[in-house]
């Protein structure tokens, strides 16, 4: 990658977001409709599905490398922790900064996610007000305030 | 066992008669020898004492026999009474051999022959001098001097011949005493031989017996015990012999069913107990399932009731009046207390399951950091706290239930006065006693077993916030520590005095649930 290759803010942020549960994908695309940066958010419902996404392949060679993985523990299919271990065993997709965003706050789960080389762990907070805090937190840190390779 | 008892002879019996038959045969052998060692002497005594000595004297009386007669014809031939001399010396010694032959012989199975014998030379000396001696000296010349000696020679010949009489009688008697001592020497040699002979039976005969009715039970009474010790408990142990060995046989196998019989019981127990040990394992994986769910998948639907609800209230909430907002105000507070109510009950159903091993624990320490943790409340609070003392728990335990009642104590302060809060302890015996004292509003005595209970209130949420469960979640950890924790009547005469003791040493050790992660 170049220098040219990174800029700051990025003019279209891609975010994959990774979560089967509806109230959650609404929750957090509402808070991110909030957020400063513009951003596309494009939404799968579980680890295969995102493993697909990512790979581009099947219904999705046309997919886009995103910026950003916001990704639920609690998948179908595959789980969280496994969609991340293959991300950050993948020489081509272990430069994507993935934020684990889970309901559990669990010791176990959080080691977890840093010994597989995740970037962040994070409990959704239960109060919506906090939730939305969070999620612009995450949103105007690593598409604003860090910088993010651009694949 | 297979034999009654009454069938086999006791050991005790055995060596009765062991006992008996030994000192019987040691009598029996011992008069035997005894008798042929006096025989032996008797027979010796004769040949050496009475019959030897015999026929010295009837030789030493033959010559003073032939003294007499020697001497008379000395006396008739010359007249002179110097030759007179061996006559009466062997007259006088004539007499005191015959009294010494009769005096040896006194008592032996001879005297009558040889008194009889001597008698006929008595009497026949007695003839000699009647008819040739007596008349000889009395007569002062010589009327038949020739003829004289030749009746002389005659009568004494009957002399001699009774001498010969008498030597020969003790020279048999001599032969019969011989032949009697040779023959005793030989009967006590047998005596003798045969009593060693006996004993060296008796003695072969009593170990062949010891053997086969003492050292052979035994011996199979311990090939028997030493395979029980070996762990093969079915070796059936059936050994007949004298009845200490039936009753030691009989001991040992008794033992050995009751082990078998042990044995039995302490597998079936063990077998329950890994059913038992399994079952909590599942019971206990199915709890941490329960938990998993309670944390996770039960909140999600409040969390999504309670953020739809903020959702709402933000996207339209200007399209709402007062009351509609505080529906929604409604809603959301009660999805949050169902979070809290779960997320209570939760570490109150996992209290102690992390608990790996008590540790000593510095309740002064910790009473320190958690007042500190309370800062921000007790800028103006009255804090006195005592000499705490080091005592074995979980700390993270002791620590919730410090934060506990000292969170009790500020919470349930007088509305407007500043909390006055008192912590203590004193060792009473082998626990220690502590106290939390403040000077709030207090628990009303009806209401101070109730508090203990999960979820248990006694004000509205209107004036307290809380579950319900923290009183609860003390009195587990306290328990759970090995003590006991009560309301006491106020210190200060108003407030409360929670009052709870720990053991001073630990309590064994805590019962750790499997399945801990």
């Amino acid at each position: 990658m170049n220098q040219n290759a990174i800029r700051q803010p990025l003019a279209q942020a891609r975010i994959l977001l990774v979560d089967d549960d509806p109230g959650d994908v609404l929750m957090t695309r509402e808070s991110l409709a909030g957020s400063s940066s513009r951003c596309d958010v494009a939404v799968v419902e579980d680890g295969a599905m995102a493993l697909d996404y990512l790979h581009k392949r099947g219904a999705y060679t046309e997919a886009p490398t995103p910026h950003l993985v916001l990704l639920d523990l609690n998948l179908p299919k595959v789980s969280g922790h496994q969609v991340l271990a293959e991300v950050k065993g993948d020489p081509g997709l272990a430069t994507i900064p993935v934020v684990v965003l889970s309901t559990s706050a669990a010791a176990h789960d959080v080691v977890a996610t840093y010994a597989l080389h995740g970037n962040a762990h994070v409990a959704k907070p239960v109060d919506f007000l906090e939730f939305q805090a969070v999620i612009r937190g995450i949103d105007e840190f690593f598409l604003s305030v860090a910088q993010v390779p651009d694949l | 066992m297979s034999l009654g008892r009454t069938s086999s002879r006791s050991l005790r019996q055995l060596s009765t008669a062991a006992w008996i038959t030994a000192i019987v045969a040691l009598t029996v052998g011992s008069v035997i020898v005894w008798f042929g060692f006096a025989s032996l002497l008797d027979a010796r005594a004769r040949v050496f004492e009475t019959v030897g000595p015999a026929r010295i004297s009837v030789q030493q009386l033959r010559a003073s026999v032939l003294d007499q007669e020697t001497g008379i014809r000395g006396y008739v031939i010359t007249r002179d009474d110097r030759l007179l001399q061996p006559y009466t010396a062997g007259r006088a010694s004539q007499k005191k051999i015959d009294r010494e032959i009769r005096r040896v012989i006194d008592g032996d199975p001879s005297e009558a022959t040889v008194v009889a014998a001597l008698d006929q030379v008595q009497q026949a000396m007695d003839d000699w001098r009647d008819s040739v001696a007596d008349p000889l000296l009395d007569s002062a010349d010589q009327p038949d001097l020739d003829g004289t000696l030749i009746r002389s020679t005659a009568v004494f010949d009957d002399v001699r011949a009774e001498l010969d009489d008498l030597e020969a009688i003790l020279q048999r008697e001599r032969v019969v005493a011989r032949t009697n001592l040779e023959d005793t020497t030989s009967r006590l040699v047998v005596s003798v031989g045969a009593t060693i002979a006996l004993f060296g039976a008796l003695a072969s005969g009593g170990s062949w017996l010891l053997r086969r009715r003492v050292v052979a039970p035994m011996d199979r009474v311990m090939l028997a015990a030493d395979a029980v010790a070996g762990g093969n408990l079915d070796v059936p142990i059936e050994v007949q012999g004298p009845a200490e060995i039936e009753r030691l046989a009989q001991r040992v196998s008794d033992m050995r069913d009751r082990i078998v019989e042990e044995l039995a019981a302490v597998e079936a127990q063990r077998i329950e107990l890994a059913r038992r040990a399994d079952d909590l394992a599942r019971s206990n994986a199915d709890l941490e399932q329960f938990a998993y769910v309670a944390s996770h998948d039960l909140q999600e639907p409040l969390r999504k009731v309670a953020s739809f609800c903020q959702l709402l209230e933000q996207r339209y909430g200007d399209q709402l009046d007062e009351r509609g907002r505080s529906y929604i105000d409604f809603a959301v507070d009660g999805a949050k207390r169902m979070q809290a109510l779960i997320a209570d009950l939760l570490e109150f159903s996992r209290m102690g399951r992390s608990t790996r091993a008590f540790v000593e624990c510095d309740l002064g320490a910790m009473a320190e950091e958690v007042l500190d943790s309370f800062a921000d409340d007790l800028t103006d609070a009255s804090v006195s706290v005592g000499e705490l003392p080091t005592v074995p728990g979980d700390p993270t335990l002791y620590r919730a239930l410090l934060q506990n009642l000292v969170g009790n104590a500020i919470k349930y302060r007088v509305h407007g006065a500043p909390p006055t809060i008192s912590l203590s302890a004193a060792r009473d015996g082998d626990v220690w006693s502590f106290a939390c004292s403040d000077r709030g509003i207090g628990i009303e005595p009806q209401y101070r077993e109730q508090v203990f209970a999960v979820f248990q209130r006694l004000h509205g949420r209107g004036e307290f916030e809380g579950t319900g469960i923290g009183l609860a979640l003390c009195k587990r950890i306290v328990e759970f520590s090995g003590g006991r924790i009560w309301i006491d009547e106020p210190e200060h005469g108003a407030g409360t005095t929670v009052r709870w003791t720990l053991p001073v040493t630990p309590t064994p050790a805590p019962t750790t649930p499997t399945g801990l992660r």
